[in-house]
């Protein structure tokens, strides 16, 4: 068998620098959509411990909603989960993540994204819409927000931000 | 001293000479001038002509109530707009604005013949004479109409600028930079407020840039606010809509008063959302209604007061004044401080505050109290004006070269109103001001009527011994709507001013009524021997003023207009030459042409590889659900039509939704991988409806499930291999999985790898061919696609597109969703009676199947229809009849939902739904088209392999 096939990519793998702001395609990572009715069956499942409030992400996991995190992580969950009462689906390739960083990534966000950022301080996660697409919106810094957006709308979502990046200097 | 520029006044810069033209014919001004300033500098009076009546026409006002001068600037190559009001434009070199509506001048324009006919031309004139015969309407009629009277062409070419946009949030936005918003703003800066402040001007100051007494208030205040971090100050910006929950429209113009735009967008979309807003957008002085109004230079008296102190410009050597309000007074006074000659003020009112009157005397100037303007002399500008007592009519001519009008104010409500504010009749005003507000929001300044200008009255026109019905008093100058025209709407038989308006065309276009609503509204409560609030108000709408399409498209704009969807294997596909086709927001591959071939070549050559060898398909559009939990299959059994709880781990199965009515909704294969788990298929278009469909079942009925839904579309790239090679194909590639027949029947599915990537394989066919469907994780769909091909070299492997994936399904019968059903197909309908659990006790859409008229006789059921000619290829949509030779209109049994050329067949297939369908095997029926009638028999399907030999390969 010949080698693992190589990867591929749906926006560049060069970054965009613009004054003030970069944006980049971060490493690939294993997610995973986890469904469960409490905290404590995902926490369980996972031998660690999740955020409880919803909008929280810590330590790459984000609860999203009332039954739903998303796991962020550079390991992958074993297959089996011991019939505990939830939802582990591998949703690794499902998007992509790209980074938005520097002092004017804020700027870029809001060019499509409707959501107050003096609110959405950093620790924060949440599902969103960035123009005609949704996101998950995450701020990892006050100057790095990473979206994960789904592969087909994230060349859309690469061309505007760019085109933001580079019209805010104006 | 050329033309009417007065030194030492006006905040123009005259270090920074501007040249511009107009009409071709070049002028100079400053910087800090705007066209309106400049031309009238150099003594241009004549800015336009009227919509209907083609009257030459001058500056009405300064500021973006200016109904008249409305201008087309053209930057070249495409950077054209009509429809801007001279007022408005800032001057800069190389400026080529041109007057509208007019040919072949300005100056001449034969369409001012309309002018002398005006009295057979009134208000809904076209309605009346123009409607025989009717045919004439939409050819002569109308275009002709649309050429005589019109605002600015439409642009040519595509728009070649860019536009920006964003969200913004802040505590409390003001709108309005004048004394007003900027004192608000100044409060707010001692607080940690987020603030915003935008004003549709290049400098903030509003009326106080036309009162050199408050400059250096302005100056000392503006500086505070720069040094003031949570006060943003956005110029040039408009905000032009007020919608729910205090989120305003604004946009802010970067380019269009720079001489070189560079490469910066051009317009900037603002969506803000705001804690609370401060509306402090002014008043605006109200002309009044008497013949000869509209003549060039009678204009509003604070334009006169604007124009001298802001831009250092007379608008006259030698004006006079109508007054019905103390301001015009003030006006008068202040112009004559500044040296203007000052020749009359005529005030329609019985008496005036005497300490005015004293003021005037003192001054110099002749006071007509208790007179009115009855005429004004002069075509294209003011040469004098006829004076007439009140009573008894004496009268007399007076020379000027400007007439200034001060009716009093209007202020200035549309967004107040947008936001749902209520608006109050003020008696004392003679207008409408803000009442109770809806959303968090308040009026300051004058848009509350909160002003010091003095009193006035409010006259619906000026007493005149003339015969109102033979003369033009204007009340709205953009649209030509005169005194006699709302008179003529109210005998009409019109009350409602919303009629009026619509009859007679008053407030509409690019100003909206700012200058006229009020009048005509009082004219109406006139003539209707009514009151102004029982007649009503016109309904105030967005935009304030007129903004570009671009700015409210914003983003969306060429490439990015909407998101295109592409498959990790698009890129490739795009390199070898594929043609496209839209497929909801995807862009999916319609066929692989070589060089030299055609549709229909291209996609008989990919037909003929996949029913022969082997042909390689990207279905990674395919929408997929993960549902996992101990509920799912109990889940996916009350959803579809059939059996799911008994479909064990490993095996497939078609399944068929329909929505409550009954209707088929979407279909795909699903398959079990785990008790707990289901990985399932929707149409490609029907992947977030269905997902959707299933959240709300799940949340809203049946809760209790535990049972999760995970969209996995995107997670997996999905590559068909279909044809009798196919399992050569893959044998190499696959790792654990057994691909022999008897191991991994038609229907399964398996877990495995696939060149060294994890895979789910299906074992599916949607061509009637042995098939495999390769889900691989997305990264690796475009390698996992070239090994597949390389492997495929040597059994003649075959990309091919939806067109042939189209044709190879329906040789075999298979419906496509929302080609083949249109919402109104029941299961039975399209021969998919089997796929319906006649034991179950429930699912979606049962209880509707149950209805007496979903099992009539003679629905329409989906049957194969082959043409007498097999080389006719039938037109889908084509309606279907029995007899072609009944009259027109005809009874139509139904239509033709696909139609192909089969390469297999070699002849033309077809599937119709036809009433009764299926009672009419081997009848012929007919599908007639604009040039023949097609004679066609009706048959079962599948057309190929009726038997599924071919499965197994």
């Amino acid at each position: 068998m010949d080698k693992v096939p190589a990867r591929y990519e749906p926006v560049p793998l060069a970054p965009v620098q613009a004054p003030g702001v970069s944006l980049r395609l971060a490493s690939p990572q294993w997610r995973y959509s986890l469904r469960a009715r409490s905290t404590s069956t995902i926490a369980a499942l996972l031998g660690r411990p999740v955020p409880d409030p919803i909008g929280r992400c810590t330590d790459g996991i984000a609860r999203l909603g009332p039954d739903e995190w998303y796991a962020r992580l550079s390991t992958p969950l074993p297959p089996e989960h011991g019939g505990a009462s939830a939802s582990v689906v591998d949703i690794s390739e499902r998007a992509v993540s790209i980074v938005v960083e520097g002092p004017r990534a804020r700027q870029v966000i809001a060019a499509g994204c409707p959501l107050d950022l003096e609110y959405f301080q950093p620790g924060r996660a949440t599902r969103t819409v960035f123009e005609q697409t949704e996101i998950i919106l995450m701020r990892e810094a006050d100057e790095r927000f990473v979206v994960d957006i789904w592969r087909s709308f994230a060349s859309y979502f690469w061309a505007l931000s760019e085109q933001a990046a580079r019209d805010g200097q104006a | 001293m050329s033309g009417y520029r007065i030194a030492g006044l006006g905040r123009i810069d005259r270090t920074r000479p501007v040249t511009f033209t107009f009409d071709g014919k070049r002028y100079a001004g400053f910087a800090g001038d705007t066209l309106a300033s400049a031309l009238l500098a150099s003594g241009v009076m004549l800015f336009g002509r009227s919509f209907k009546y083609h009257r030459p026409r001058g500056l009405l006002a300064a500021g973006a109530e200016e109904p008249n001068a409305l201008v087309t600037v053209d930057r070249g190559g495409g950077r054209f707009t009509p429809n801007l009001r001279a007022t408005g434009v800032e001057i800069y070199d190389g400026l080529a604005a041109t007057s509208q509506n007019r040919w072949p001048s300005l100056k001449t324009d034969v369409g001012a013949i309309s002018d002398r006919l005006g009295m057979f031309l009134p208000a809904g004139f076209y309605n009346k004479t123009f409607m025989w015969p009717r045919s004439f309407w939409e050819k002569l009629y109308e275009p002709a109409l649309r050429r005589m009277a019109g605002l600015g062409e439409t642009p040519p070419e595509p728009d070649p600028d860019r536009y920006a946009a964003t969200y913004a949030h802040c505590d409390l936005l003001i709108v309005g930079g004048g004394p007003a918003g900027i004192e608000a703003a100044l409060e707010a800066s001692a607080t940690d407020k987020r603030v915003i402040l935008l004003d549709e001007q290049e400098e903030m100051g509003g009326g106080a840039l036309g009162d050199p007494s408050l400059w250096p208030w302005l100056e000392a205040s503006l500086d505070r606010l720069a040094g003031t971090p949570n006060v943003a100050l956005l110029h040039r910006t408009t905000a032009f809509g007020y919608y729910h929950d205090n989120f305003v429209g604004a946009v802010e113009r970067l380019t269009d008063h720079l001489a070189e735009p560079g490469d910066c967008p051009r317009e900037k979309l603002w969506r803000i959302r705001a804690g609370e807003v401060v509306l402090a957008q002014g008043a605006i002085e109200r002309p009044l209604v008497f013949e000869g109004n509209d003549v060039p230079g009678v204009m509003l008296a604070s334009a006169a007061g604007t124009f001298l102190f802001r831009y250092g410009v007379a608008v006259g050597r030698n004006v006079a004044v109508m007054a019905a309000h103390d301001s015009g007074w003030r006006d008068a006074f202040a112009l004559a401080g500044a040296g203007i000659g000052v020749a009359a003020i005529v005030d329609c009112r019985d008496a005036v505050d005497p300490t005015l009157v004293l003021r005037a005397e003192a001054l110099g100037i002749t006071a007509y109290v208790g007179q009115s303007v009855i005429g004004v002399l002069g075509r294209q500008r003011v040469r004098g004006i006829e004076v007439c007592a009140n009573r008894d009519h004496p009268g007399g001519r007076v020379s000027c070269d400007a007439l200034l009008m001060a009716g009093g104010w209007t202020p200035s409500v549309q967004l107040w109103s947008q936001s749902k504010g209520t608006l109050t009749w003020s008696v004392e005003l003679g207008a409408y001001v803000p009442g109770v507000s809806h959303e968090r929001t308040q009026c300051v300044g004058g848009c509350s009527g909160d002003w010091h200008f003095g009193d006035g009255v409010s006259m619906e026109a000026m007493p005149t011994p003339r015969d109102p019905a033979r003369i033009k008093a204007f009340v709205d100058f953009q649209n030509d709507v005169t005194a006699k025209d709302i008179a003529l709407a109210v005998r009409e038989g019109f009350r409602s001013i919303e009629h009026i308006k619509r009859y007679t065309t008053n407030g509409m276009a690019t100003d909206q009524g700012k200058t006229s609503n009020i009048n005509a509204l009082m004219l109406a409560a006139s003539a209707l021997e009514s009151t102004a609030p029982s007649v009503g108000l016109t309904t105030f709408r967005p935009p304030y003023t007129p903004q570009s399409f671009g700015a409210l498209a914003g983003h969306a704009q060429d490439s990015l207009f909407q998101p295109t969807r592409r498959t990790a294997i698009d890129d490739w596909a795009d390199a070898r030459g594929a043609v496209f086709e839209p497929v909801g927001h995807w862009r999916r591959a319609r066929y692989f042409p070589r060089p030299g071939e055609d549709m229909a070549a291209a996609v008989a050559r990919e037909c003929h590889a996949v029913r022969s060898a082997v042909g390689v398909f990207d279905a990674s559009t395919l929408g997929k659900i993960e549902v996992v939990g101990k509920d799912a299959a109990e889940f996916l059994n009350r959803m579809y039509t059939n059996p799911w709880k008994a479909l064990a781990p490993g095996r497939c199965r078609y399944g068929l939704l329909l929505r409550e009515d009954g209707f088929i909704t979407d279909d795909g294969v699903s398959a079990r991988l785990a008790p707990d788990r289901f990985h399932l298929t929707t149409t490609t278009g029907g992947a977030a409806r269905v997902l959707h469909m299933m959240e709300d079942y799940l949340q809203t009925e049946w809760p209790d499930l535990e049972v999760w839904l995970t969209s996995v579309t995107e997670q997996w790239s999905t590559i068909a291999l279909q044809g009798p090679r196919a399992r050569n194909v893959i044998a190499p590639l696959v790792g654990g999985i057994d691909l022999a027949s008897t191991a991994f029947p038609h229907m399964a599915v398996r877990e495995g790898t696939i060149c060294g990537v994890p895979t789910r394989l299906f074992r599916v066919s949607f061509t009637g061919e042995l098939g495999f469907e390769v889900n691989v994780p997305s990264a690796y769909g475009r390698a996992v696609w070239e090994r597949i091909l390389a492997e495929g070299q040597c059994f003649g492997i075959t990309p091919y597109g939806t067109e042939a994936m189209h044709v190879l399904r329906a040789e075999k019968g298979y419906i496509v969703i929302g080609q083949d059903t249109d919402g109104t197909v029941t299961p039975d309908d399209a021969g998919l009676g089997w796929a319906v659990g006649a034991k179950k006790t429930d699912f979606v859409g049962k209880r509707s199947l149950a209805r007496p008229d979903l099992s009539a006789p003679g629905r329409k059921q989906l049957v194969g229809l082959l043409t007498d000619d097999p080389l006719i290829v039938l037109e889908e949509g084509a309606q279907i009849v029995a007899d072609p030779r009944q009259p027109v209109p005809m009874t139509m049994l139904g239509h033709v939902t696909s139609a192909y050329w089969s390469a297999s067949l070699q002849r033309s297939i077809a599937l119709a739904l036809v009433a009764g369908g299926r009672d009419r095997m081997g009848h012929t029926l007919h599908v007639p088209m604009p040039d023949r009638t097609i004679a066609a028999t009706v048959c079962a399907t599948p057309f190929f392999d009726p038997t599924g030999s071919r499965l197994d390969g």
